[in-house]
C-alpha cells in the first residue's frame, strides 16, 4: 500500500466554549476523492478551513506527504480551493481570475497565458475568458472557480459545499462534469458537503462528521450496507427504526425479534462492531431496516394501515403507521397506489441486512 | 458552516504593534487635547480649583446658550423631519415625470458649506434680501419688514440644510424595504393604517433615528447660523467664540467640555434607545412606484416638484446672481441693476485674493489624503484586530463626530500653543500646520467611515482565496481588497475634502493670516459689506465641493 499523500492526526480546535472538532483523523491517498459529509455545526467546514490554514488547530497534526503543514500559512501550503459562493474577483475577468494564483507564483507569461487556456478548455469556457464574473452564469462561475483553483496545479484541492449554490436541475449536471474534471487532472480532492447524494457521486470515500467527530469513513456503498453506529444508519440513505428484542447474538450476526400490536416477527440482521461482543440475549435493541428490506405481504409480518405514498419516479415508497408511534418506509411496486390501505409489512431476507444496535445508547 | 470567522490570517497572535500605534497617534490626536481641555477646565493659578465650573454654573447666560443649544437642536430635528420625510415618500413611492432628476436637485443642499448657506440665505430672505426688498417696494414702507435675526433665522437655516438628511436616509430605507411584507401585512387584513405603522414604520426606525441623530448634533455643533445671524441670541457654540475672544480662558475651557458632555450624553442616549439593528432577513423588492394616473394630478405633482426644486435651488441661484454684481453699485432697487464679472477678475487677478483660494486648495487637499490614510490604515486595523483593541480604533476615528467642530478647534487650538515636548505639545498654533491639522481631525470620521463601511463589505473569502492562491499580503492587497474598497474610499475623500474646503468653525478659532481660508475671506466680505467678491468666492466654493461631490463623493460602490 502506498504512503498516504495527506494525513490528519487528532485533529482539535475550539471556538470560545464550543468544541468544533474532537480528535478528527483520516487519510487520503494521491488521486483520491474525499468527501466530508455532516450536518451544519458537524465540523466539516472548520476541518476544511484547518486543511486550507485560514484556522490553526488547538491540537493534532496536518502531514502532506509526511511533513506537517500546520506552521504554513495558506500562500505557501499551495492548495486550491473552490469557495461556496466562490469568492471570484468580482473587479477581474474571467482570464484575470485564473491567472491570478500563477501570477501570484511569479509564472513566466507565456507559461500563464498557456496554463490558463487549458484550465479553461477544461470547463468548457474557453470562449468566455474576457467576460466578467457579474456577466456569466452561476453555473459557469462554478467552473470559473474550479478552473482558478487548479490553475496552479496545486497539491491539493479542496472543495466546500461547491455545487450548493446551483439550482438543483444543474447541480445533478454540474456534478458530473466536476467529479470527471477532478478525475481527469488526477488531483487528490476534499469534498465538504451536506448532501448525501453528492458525496456519495462524487466522493471516492466519505467521511460522516457528526459533533466535531468522525462517525464512519469508507466507500459509499460500505456506509449503505454496513453505517458502523446509529446516527450514521439514520442520517444516511432512508430507513425505518423499529425497536426489538436479541434473540440470538451470532457474533457479527444475529437475530432479532421486533413486536407491534400483538403480532411479530423475526428476522436476522448485522450487529454494529462495537455492540457485537457485549450485547446479551433479551436485551432491547434498535433495528434499522432499509425500505428495500421490508415488502407487503397478504399474511404474517407487522398490521398497519398505509397513511401515505411517495413518488420518486424510478421507486415508489408506502408510508405505513404500525402501532402507537412506530412507522415503517416499505419499497412497492412502481405504479401502485395503496394510500388507506389496510396491509402487513414483512422482511424480506434479499435486501440490504438490516443493522442492529442497543437500544437507548447514543 | 460551522465556527466562526477568525480573519485571513493564521497565526496572527504576535504583538500588536500596527494597531498599538494607531491607538496611540489617535489617542494624542483626538483623545489627549479633549482631555487637556477638561483637565485645563479644572485648573487655576493656584492649580486644582472648581471655580470656573461654579463660575458656570452661577451664570445664567452660561445655562441660557446651553439650554438654547438643545433647544434650537430639538426644533431642527423636527422641521428637518417634517421636510424631509414626506420628500422623501413622494420621490421614492410615487412616480410622476422629472421624478429622477428632481430627486437628485433636492439633495443638494448637502454639497453648500454652511458659511455659503447662511450668505445665500442672508441676500434671500435677510433684511436687504430679495424678498425684504419686493415686500418693502410693494407696500411702500420706509423700513424693511422684517430683519433676519434671531431663534427663527437660526431654525430656517437649519431645517434648509438638514433636511437632506431625513429625506437620504428614508429615502434609502424605503428603497430596501420588502414590498411582501407590506403584502403580508395586507393579506392578514390589516388596514393601511395599521399596516403603516405596525410594519412600516418599525422598519424606518433606524433610519428616522440616523437622520435625527445626524441633525441633532450637527445642530449642536453648528456654528455659522448662530454666529451670523444669532444677532444677540447665543448658543454654546457662539458663546465659546466670544469667550475665546475675551480672553477668559478658564470658563472656554468649562463651556467647551460641558458641551462635549451633552454631545456624548445624547449620542449615548440615542444609541440605547437604538439598540441592535434589527437585521432584515428578507431579500425582497421594494414596493413598486405608484404612477399617478390622471393627467391633471399628474401635471399638478410635477409643477409643485418642480416649485420645491426651484425653492430649494433659489439659494444657489442667489449667490450666482449676487456674484456679478459690483461693489457700491446696488442700492434700493429690487434687483440689482449692474452685472459684470468684475468680482471673478478680482479673485485671479488681485493676488491678495487668490491666496486665500490657493490655501483652502492645499490645505483641503493635505488634510482629506491625511485623513483618508489614516482612516484606512486604523479602519483596517480595527476589523482585523476586532476585541478591545479594534473598538478602541473605531471609537477614536468616530469620537471627533460626537464632538462639536468649535470644541475640537479650541482643543487643539488649547493643545498645541505650548512647548513641551516631553508632553508631546508644541506651538502649532500660528504655525501653518494647525489649520490642516485641524481639518484632518474633524474629517477623521468621514473617511473612517466610509473605509469601514467598505472594508465590511468585501467578502472574507476574497481574501482567503487570494491567500491560498499563493498571494502575498502585499499582493492581496493591492490586488484585491483595494481595488473593492476605492470607490468607498473615493466617496470619503470627496466628501472630506469638501468637508474640509467649506470648513468655517474650525477656522475661525485657529486661522492664521499666514494661511487664511476662504471662509474668512466670505465673513470678512460680509462685515466690510463687499458683498459681490464674497459671493464670488461663495460660488467658486460652491463649484469646487459639487465638482468633488460628482467625481467622488457619491461612490458608486
Amino acid at each position: 500500500m502506498k504512503a498516504p499523500l495527506l494525513e490528519l492526526r487528532g485533529l482539535e480546535k475550539s471556538f470560545g466554549d464550543v468544541k468544533v472538532l474532537e480528535g478528527l483523523s483520516l487519510s487520503l491517498e494521491e488521486g483520491e476523492i474525499l468527501a466530508l459529509l455532516g450536518l451544519s455545526g458537524s465540523g466539516k467546514t472548520t476541518a476544511l478551513r484547518l486543511l486550507a490554514g485560514f484556522e490553526t488547530p488547538d491540537r493534532g497534526e496536518i502531514l502532506l506527504e509526511g511533513k506537517d503543514v500546520i506552521r504554513l500559512p495558506p500562500a505557501a501550503r499551495g492548495f486550491g480551493m473552490v469557495f461556496q459562493h466562490y469568492a471570484l474577483f468580482p473587479h477581474m475577468t474571467i482570464h484575470e481570475n485564473v491567472a491570478f494564483g500563477l501570477e501570484a507564483r511569479g509564472a513566466a507569461k507565456e507559461l500563464i497565458r498557456e496554463r490558463v487556456a487549458a484550465m479553461l478548455k477544461l470547463v468548457d469556457l474557453a470562449a468566455l475568458g474576457s467576460r466578467r464574473v457579474s456577466e456569466i452564469s452561476g453555473g459557469q462561475q462554478q467552473r470559473v472557480a474550479l478552473a482558478r483553483a487548479l490553475a496552479p496545479s496545486p497539491r491539493l484541492l479542496l472543495l466546500d459545499e461547491p455545487l450548493s449554490n446551483l439550482d438543483p436541475s444543474l447541480r445533478e449536471r454540474t456534478r458530473e462534469e466536476l467529479r470527471e474534471a477532478v478525475k481527469k487532472v488526477g488531483i487528490t480532492t476534499v469534498l465538504v458537503t451536506h448532501e448525501q447524494e453528492e458525496a456519495f457521486h462524487v466522493g471516492d470515500r466519505v467521511a460522516v462528521l457528526h459533533h466535531g467527530r468522525l462517525e464512519q469513513l469508507g466507500r459509499p456503498l460500505e456506509l449503505y450496507q454496513r453505517p458502523a453506529t446509529r446516527f450514521v444508519a439514520g442520517f444516511v440513505g432512508r430507513s425505518s427504526r423499529l425497536p426489538g428484542r436479541l434473540v440470538g447474538n451470532f457474533g457479527d450476526l444475529a437475530k432479532v425479534s421486533i413486536a407491534a400490536a400483538g403480532h411479530q416477527i423475526e428476522l436476522g440482521g448485522r450487529l454494529a462492531e462495537q455492540m457485537a461482543v457485549t450485547l446479551e440475549e433479551g436485551e432491547a435493541v434498535e433495528v434499522f431496516l432499509r425500505p428495500e428490506s421490508l415488502e407487503l405481504r397478504e399474511e404474517g409480518g407487522l398490521p398497519g394501515k398505509v397513511t401515505g405514498m411517495r413518488f420518486t419516479g424510478p421507486a415508489t415508497y408506502a408510508l405505513v403507521d404500525l402501532e402507537g408511534t412506530l412507522r415503517a418506509e416499505v419499497l412497492v411496486g412502481p405504479d401502485e397506489d395503496l394510500a388507506g390501505r389496510e396491509v402487513r409489512v414483512g422482511w424480506r431476507q434479499k435486501g440490504p441486512q438490516p443493522a442492529i444496535f442497543r437500544a437507548g445508547a447514543g | 458552516m460551522s465556527g466562526a470567522p477568525s480573519g485571513a490570517a493564521a497565526g496572527g497572535r504576535r504583538w500588536p504593534w500596527p494597531a498599538l500605534l494607531l491607538v496611540f497617534l489617535l489617542l494624542w490626536l483626538v483623545g489627549y487635547p479633549l482631555l487637556l481641555t477638561f483637565l485645563g477646565s479644572l485648573r487655576g493659578d493656584g492649580g486644582f480649583t472648581l471655580a470656573h465650573w461654579s463660575e458656570f454654573f452661577g451664570r445664567r447666560d452660561e445655562w441660557l446658550a446651553l439650554w438654547r443649544s438643545c433647544f434650537i437642536s430639538l426644533l431642527s430635528v423636527v422641521l428637518a423631519a417634517l421636510l424631509g420625510v414626506p420628500l422623501a415618500f413622494a420621490f421614492e413611492r410615487l412616480d410622476f415625470p422629472g421624478r429622477r432628476v428632481l430627486g437628485a436637485l433636492v439633495a443638494l443642499p448637502i454639497a453648500l458649506p454652511p458659511l455659503v448657506g447662511v450668505f445665500a440665505f442672508y441676500f434671500l430672505f435677510g433684511e436687504t434680501g430679495f424678498l425684504a426688498r419686493g415686500l418693502q417696494l410693494a407696500l411702500g414702507l420706509s423700513e424693511p419688514p422684517w430683519r433676519l435675526v434671531g431663534p427663527g433665522a437660526i431654525l430656517l437655516v437649519h431645517a434648509y440644510s438638514m433636511y437632506v438628511y431625513f429625506y437620504l436616509f428614508v429615502r434609502a430605507a424605503l428603497s430596501r424595504l420588502d414590498a411582501s411584507l407590506l403584502e403580508a401585512a395586507g393579506a392578514l387584513g390589516a388596514s393601511r393604517a395599521r399596516t403603516f405603522f405596525k410594519v412600516e414604520l418599525p422598519q424606518l426606525r433606524p433610519a428616522l433615528l440616523g437622520a435625527s441623530l445626524l441633525v441633532f448634533m450637527t445642530s449642536l455643533g453648528s456654528f455659522s447660523a448662530p454666529y451670523i445671524f444669532g444677532g444677540g441670541y447665543q448658543v454654546m457654540t457662539t458663546r465659546i467664540l466670544a469667550s475665546k475672544t475675551g480672553g477668559q480662558l478658564g470658563l472656554v475651557q468649562v463651556e467647551a467640555a460641558a458641551l462635549a458632555i451633552v454631545a456624548l450624553a445624547v449620542l449615548w442616549l440615542i444609541r440605547r434607545f437604538q439598540g441592535q439593528e434589527v437585521a432584515l432577513a428578507s431579500h425582497g423588492v421594494a414596493p413598486a412606484r405608484k404612477r399617478i394616473e390622471r393627467r391633471w394630478v399628474r401635471v399638478a405633482s410635477a409643477a409643485l416638484g418642480y416649485a420645491a426644486a426651484f425653492l430649494l435651488l433659489l439659494p444657489h441661484l442667489t449667490l450666482i446672481l449676487i456674484s456679478f454684481v459690483p461693489m457700491g453699485t446696488w442700492s434700493t432697487e429690487l434687483l440689482p441693476p449692474v452685472y459684470s464679472a468684475e468680482n471673478y477678475h478680482q479673485l485671479f487677478a488681485d493676488p491678495q485674493r487668490l491666496q486665500p483660494i490657493l490655501n483652502s486648495l492645499w490645505m483641503a487637499a493635505v488634510a482629506a489624503a491625511g485623513a483618508i490614510l489614516l482612516g484606512f490604515v486604523a479602519a483596517r486595523q480595527a476589523l482585523r484586530r476586532g476585541g478591545f483593541l479594534g473598538g478602541l480604533l473605531e471609537g477614536l476615528i468616530a469620537l471627533p463626530w460626537a464632538i462639536p467642530a468649535t470644541v475640537f478647534a479650541l482643543a487643539l487650538a488649547l493643545t498645541f500653543s505650548t512647548h513641551e515636548p516631553w508632553l508631546l505639545r508644541f506651538v502649532w498654533v500660528g504655525t501653518p500646520i494647525i489649520l490642516p491639522l485641524a481639518y484632518l481631525v474633524r474629517c477623521l470620521p468621514i473617511t473612517g467611515r466610509s473605509a469601514l463601511a467598505g472594508l465590511r463589505q468585501i467578502d472574507p473569502s476574497l481574501e482567503e482565496a487570494a491567500a491560498i492562491l499563493g498571494a502575498s499580503r502585499a499582493r492581496t492587497f493591492w490586488k484585491v481588497v483595494l481595488p473593492r474598497v476605492r470607490p468607498a474610499l473615493q466617496a470619503g475623500l470627496g466628501l472630506a475634502f469638501i468637508t474640509a474646503l467649506g470648513d468655517y468653525v474650525a477656522s475661525i478659532v485657529v486661522y492664521t493670516v499666514a494661511n487664511q481660508p476662504i471662509s474668512m475671506e466670505i465673513d470678512r466680505a460680509l462685515r466690510h459689506a463687499d458683498f459681490g467678491v464674497g459671493a464670488a468666492y461663495g460660488v467658486l466654493l460652491m463649484v469646487l465641493s459639487s465638482a468633488a461631490f460628482l467625481l467622488w463623493g457619491r461612490g458608486d460602490a
